[in-house]
């Protein structure tokens, strides 16, 4: 995923000061990050629909085995080197479940075989996510060594009364403690909180939030409490056993939010997360992924994105001869020769994902149908996600079976859906750059209904300029509605749909 | 072969409910048509809205083979029954049936008595010179009162007393003595000796496999299978596939002679080339003239049908033109609204007419639809001298252009028991009616002449009939004139746009009231989005009504992960799929829902 110099120069130009380029901004061969995923914890809290489980023992031995077997297959397969530009891991992302509980040992084993697999990027960033009842000073040393340079706290609150509601373990002295530590051994450290649950107030939040921010941390994600469904708390609120704060007061926190982190000198530079220095301070894991890059998924229930590039030199070439040999150049692993009858249809495998078309006439002229992302991008998306269950994925992990529970070729649509979904979270929005790259459009009015487009941006929900599309303040807090608008509609086709059926009117 | 002399043709008739589907189950096994295993109430009600609603929408028919009460009659006598729907809304289904048959068997429920359509039916057979018995039906009942009304026919329609036969179509009592009556005293058809081959199409269907399927009644000569025929108005040519009979179920047989009712198998593809009502001649015969058709019935009520999903236009133009061939009250014509896109604005007999067809494009075509608020016909006289009908308030000139604007007024014949008599005329003043006519033929029982603009019978007139009067009164009308009226055009504009799909006619009188009504409505069905929605309703510019969507504050996902865009993207499809159901207006989305909600009328 080559990060252009275009793209680094456009951030500067954005609204937010972003403190500079993309970590990955000098990178010229693709980078990716690693994810890895730790289904356990030690309980579970009512609001959680993450992939964790409780668990009375956990065999580490058997698990390290497996998430570096798995490690092994990703790199052999989804995530491999292409021949001529090799991946490079720009970040690795422990999340879980609780990653804390995983001992440090087990941490370095894995960081070892990333490191054997894969060339790294010297920045490389490495995050633990962890619990605060898990975390002392030892602790964190023992991480540190393993490798992992950055940590994300899951505080929630500092307030006593508001952990044991969310059915935490720790309290708010265990969550200083924690965070103390924390910021003696790491530089950089995030911590989590949770806003929005029932009755809570303005000046509530407040003096909650600012314990947090006194930590003077380098990043903090706050969340609105959101009730999942399939959770305890989902059905408590159904229920009635209690209610959770309406639009109009999860607005008032929202805004004390943004005030009360920039007071504290961080900026938001996603939905939820606020970064000393902006996107200099985030999260460079998550930042690729709102930015739409490739992310390898390790361990059960894990989420991950590759990019084929199908032709590594931009250009797919065809040659028939008269005699009907037709040999293709599809991708950067190799030539592939194909033999046609004189006249006819012959169908060709170009990759495990992708299925081409070829008609090939008596004259030796071929028409090669294939998906548009292919014609346009020369490149493949594809999404995978991992068996959730711990148990059957350490079953067929550890017995060298795929693990894989979906593998999803991405259409052009669903790509430009991804990149909108994920980019307009962050406040420096799509670039013009990273559009047309990922997506082939070379403009934003026709990867997106042009009319609605230019609506949002007159109604102040949108900025759209030279550098690309971002959301404004106004249009951060309605972001569900703002994509729901923007991307019903399949770009262009819609008005070529009309024009038919209006000849077919004047027909009748 | 069947000689003309042993067939019997008749149409059962009556008033809805009044059991005719129930007496035809009795006749099928009466006569052993259907073993008793496969027998099931309202046999010949196969569509499965006909049984999800328990009425009867198309006519149908069949062949019996009665041998006498004494069962000893050889060869037996075959009677062609045509079972009819007895709600108004399907009357064209009667006319025709009625043009082939001889005679008419009216059903009147002893519980009930001569209601409207038993009148507005009994009519219909008197003009086509129907021979008429009647059943006195559901004899069974405690609250028969076979006297009482059999006393009220005499009276009101004037048929003789000796012409009565008492029946339960539940218990089978007086069955075969009917049987017998019919027999004994229907006409035979005529045989039409020495004249070519004739036949008047009576009904028609689609069918995936075989094309065009005609119902016929041969008229004279006789018609083999394979026969090259010719339809004399559209001149389309075709050979006679199949030919048969229904018993209910179609059977196949190689000659169909004068007098007989049965169908044929075209294989046309081309639906225009058939039509109901036309004559259909042997190919060759140049010198035989088209027997007499059918009127077609004048729509009362107009409603915009549009594809859900905007794309399947063609889908629904092709659904309508097979769909009318089995419905040829059905009229429609292509329609482009600027909010709902393409569609077609379709023409029924009544609401419930309307509903059907939206229910049987629905089931049998797989379509979705969106229905605009139905409207009556309204005619215009425009300054420049010149007359126009429409039938939307999308098609209305500029008020300057209009000098005069009429409306259809229909003259009412309402029964109702003496009790809701004070109910039923407070109803119809209401209503801005003109009384013309009351009298008590019978005991207890009023019968109502009222003059009514059709638009306030439409709607839920019938509703609150039936509710006022505990079930009892029922009404039937007939176009009378076209009246000037104090009529407006109330706009609805969501966003300052007027939305024509959502705009409306009403009488002055009641328009600011139903303009704020569906303002109302609209507000409660359009979901709140990125901006504010503002629900207005203006007659002539002046705003009358006015209600306002406020725009979301908040709404965003806190949390999205590298595990979250699969599962966004997801609900993404999903919500993609819901709105090819919206339709935009502005930048306003607005939900199939809130077209429906226009249609809902008052709620008192
Ligand atoms: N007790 C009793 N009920 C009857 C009799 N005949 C019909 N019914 C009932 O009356 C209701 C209407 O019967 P249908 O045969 O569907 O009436 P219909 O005239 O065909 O109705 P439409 O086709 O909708 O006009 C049903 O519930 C029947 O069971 C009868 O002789 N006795
Ligand atoms: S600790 Fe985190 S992952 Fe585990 S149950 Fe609680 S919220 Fe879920
Ligand atoms: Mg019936």
């Amino acid at each position: 995923m080559s990060q252009g110099v275009s793209e680094g120069m456009s951030q500067s130009l954005s609204a937010l000061q972003s403190g500079g380029a993309s970590p990955l901004a000098d990178a010229s061969a693709p980078a990716f990050g690693v994810y890895l995923h730790w289904p356990f914890c030690a309980s579970k809290c009512p609001y959680c629909d993450f992939n964790s489980h409780v668990r009375d023992a956990v065999d580490t031995a058997a698990w390290q085995e497996a998430l570096c077997a798995e490690l092994e297959d990703a790199a052999a397969h989804l995530w491999a080197n292409p021949p001529d530009a090799p991946r490079q891991v720009a970040s690795v992302f422990f999340g879980g479940g609780t990653p804390s509980l995983m001992p440090p040992e087990c941490v370095a084993a894995i960081l070892e075989k990333v490191q054997a697999l894969w060339q790294s990027l010297d920045a490389i960033e490495i995050t633990l996510e962890c619990n605060p009842s898990d975390l002392d000073e030892a602790r964190c040393r023992g991480l540190r060594d393993a490798g992992v340079n950055r940590l994300s706290i899951g505080v929630q609150s500092f307030d006593d009364a508001v952990l044991s509601f969310l059915g935490r373990r720790h309290d708010g002295a265990q969550a200083r403690a924690a965070l103390t530590a924390a910021c003696k051994t790491f530089p950089r450290v995030s911590l989590d909180m949770i806003y929005a649950h029932p009755e809570q107030s303005v000046r509530a939040w407040r003096e909650d939030l600012h314990q947090g921010l006194a930590f003077a941390t380098e990043h903090v994600s706050a969340y609105q409490l959101t009730l999942e469904p399939n959770t305890p708390f989902y059905a408590q609120a159904r229920r009635g056993v209690f209610s959770v704060p309406g639009e109009d007061a999860a607005l008032a926190l929202w805004n004390e939010t943004q005030e009360a982190t920039v007071r504290a000198g961080l900026v938001r530079y996603e939905t939820s997360n606020h970064a000393r220095g902006g996107v200099a301070g985030a999260s460079r894991h998550n930042l690729e992924i709102w930015r739409g890059g490739d992310y390898a998924a390790i361990g059960p229930g894990a989420h991950g994105r590759t990019t084929i590039e199908t032709s590594a030199h931009g250009r797919t070439t065809i040659e028939t001869s008269a005699h009907g040999r037709t040999t293709i150049e599809t991708s950067a692993h190799g030539r592939t020769t194909i033999e046609t009858s004189a006249h006819g249809r012959t169908t060709i495998e170009t990759s495990a994902h992708g299925r081409t078309t070829m008609e090939t006439s008596a004259h030796g002229r071929t028409t090669m149908e294939s998906r548009r992302q292919n014609e346009v991008q020369d490149k493949k998306r594809i999404a995978v996600s991992r068996i959730a269950s711990p148990e059957r994925w350490l079953a067929l992990r550890s017995t060298g079976k795929d693990t894989l529970s979906e593998e999803q070729l991405l259409s052009a649509d669903e790509i430009r859906d991804e990149i909108f979904l994920n980019g307009l979270r962050l406040s420096t929005g799509v670039s013009r750059a990273r559009l047309t790259r990922e997506t082939g459009y070379q403009d934003f009015q026709q990867a997106l209904p042009a009319d609605r487009l230019t609506s949002l941006v007159e109604s102040g929900l949108l900025v759209l300029d030279e550098t690309g599309l971002r959301t404004t303040e106004a249009g951060a807090v309605r972001l569900n509605a703002i994509l729901g608008y923007l991307l019903a509609l399949p770009a262009g086709d819609k008005k070529r749909a009309q024009e038919e059926q209006a000849q077919e009117v004047q027909g009748v | 072969m069947t000689d003309s002399h042993r067939l019997r043709n008749f149409a059962i008739i009556a008033h809805i409910d009044h059991g005719k589907s129930t007496l035809a189950d009795r006749f099928l096994e009466v006569c052993g048509a259907v073993h008793p295993r496969e027998a099931r109430a309202q046999m010949l009600d196969s569509m499965d809205l006909e049984r999800e609603r328990g009425i009867t929408i198309k006519a149908r028919t069949t062949r019996l083979e009665w041998r006498g009460r004494a069962g000893d009659k050889t060869p037996p006598w075959i009677l062609n029954l045509v079972d009819t729907p007895g709600h108004v809304d399907f009357a064209y289904e009667v006319s025709r049936s009625l043009a082939a048959c001889e005679g008419s068997l009216l059903v009147v429920d002893a519980s009930q008595g001569v209601e409207a359509q038993t009148l507005a039916n009994v009519y219909a057979a008197i003009e086509q010179d129907h021979e008429i018995l009647v059943a006195l039906n559901k004899i069974d009942l405690p609250a028969a009162d076979s006297l009482r009304v059999a006393a009220e026919i005499e009276a009101v329609i004037g048929l003789p007393s000796d012409s009565f036969f008492p029946v339960s179509a539940k218990t089978g009592e007086g069955i075969p003595a009917l049987l017998d009556g019919l027999v004994a005293r229907l006409p035979a058809p005529s045989e039409r000796q020495g004249e070519a081959f004739k036949a008047l199409v009576a009904d028609s269907r689609y069918d995936p496999f075989l094309g065009v399927v005609l119902l016929v009644r041969v008229v004279a000569g006789r018609l083999a299978t394979g026969d090259r025929l010719r339809f004399l108005r559209t001149g389309a040519t075709f050979a006679a596939d199949a030919i048969g009979i229904f018993t209910p179920e179609e059977q196949a047989v190689d000659t169909l002679g004068a007098g007989e009712i049965g169908f044929v198998v075209t294989g046309l593809r081309k639906l225009e080339e058939a039509r109901v009502g036309d004559t259909v001649v042997f190919e060759k015969d140049t010198a035989s003239l088209a027997l007499k058709g059918f009127a077609l019935p004048q729509a009362v009520v107009f409603c915009g049908l549009f594809p859900e999903d905007a794309d399947l236009y063609s889908k629904l133009r092709d659904a309508l033109a097979k769909l009318a061939l089995n419905d040829s009250a059905l009229f429609y014509e292509p329609e482009s609204s600027q909010a709902l896109g393409f569609g077609f604005r379709c023409g029924f007999l009544g609401l419930l007419h309307l509903e059907i067809v939206v229910a049987r494009l629905e089931r049998e075509f797989a379509l979705a639809l969106i229905t605009t608020a139905p409207s009556v016909g309204y005619r215009l006289l425009l300054r420049d001298g010149t007359s126009r009908d429409i039938h939307a308030a999308a098609e209305l000139p500029d008020v300057t252009q209009i000098a005069e604007f009429y409306e259809p007024w229909v003259r009412v014949t309402l029964f109702a028991p003496k009790e809701s008599l004070g109910a039923v005329l407070a109803l119809c003043e209401e209503r801005r009616g003109e009384r013309l006519d009351l009298s008590f033929p019978a005991e207890n029982r009023a019968v109502i002449t009222y003059l009514l603009p059709l638009s306030e019978t439409v709607f839920d007139f019938h509703d609150r009939l039936k509710s006022l009067s505990g079930g009892f009164a029922s009404y039937d009308s007939r176009f009378e004139d076209w009246r000037s009226g104090d009529l407006v055009k109330v706009s609805i504009l969501v966003n300052g746009e007027v939305v024509e799909a959502l705009s409306f006619i009403a009488p002055r009188s009641s328009a600011e009231r139903r303009g704020r009504q569906i303002c109302k409505r609209l507000k409660d069905e359009i979901p709140r989005q990125l901006y504010k929605v503002a629900v207005q309703a203006a007659i002539g510019g002046k705003v009358i009504a006015r209600e306002t969507v406020s725009a979301l504050r908040k709404d965003v996902t806190a949390k999205c992960y590298g595990g979250d865009v699969t599962r966004k993207r997801k609900l993404l499809e999903k919500q993609k799929a819901g709105k090819k159901r919206m339709r935009q207006v502005g930048q306003v989305e607005i939900p199939h829902a809130a077209f429906l909600a226009v249609l809902r009328r008052d709620e008192n």
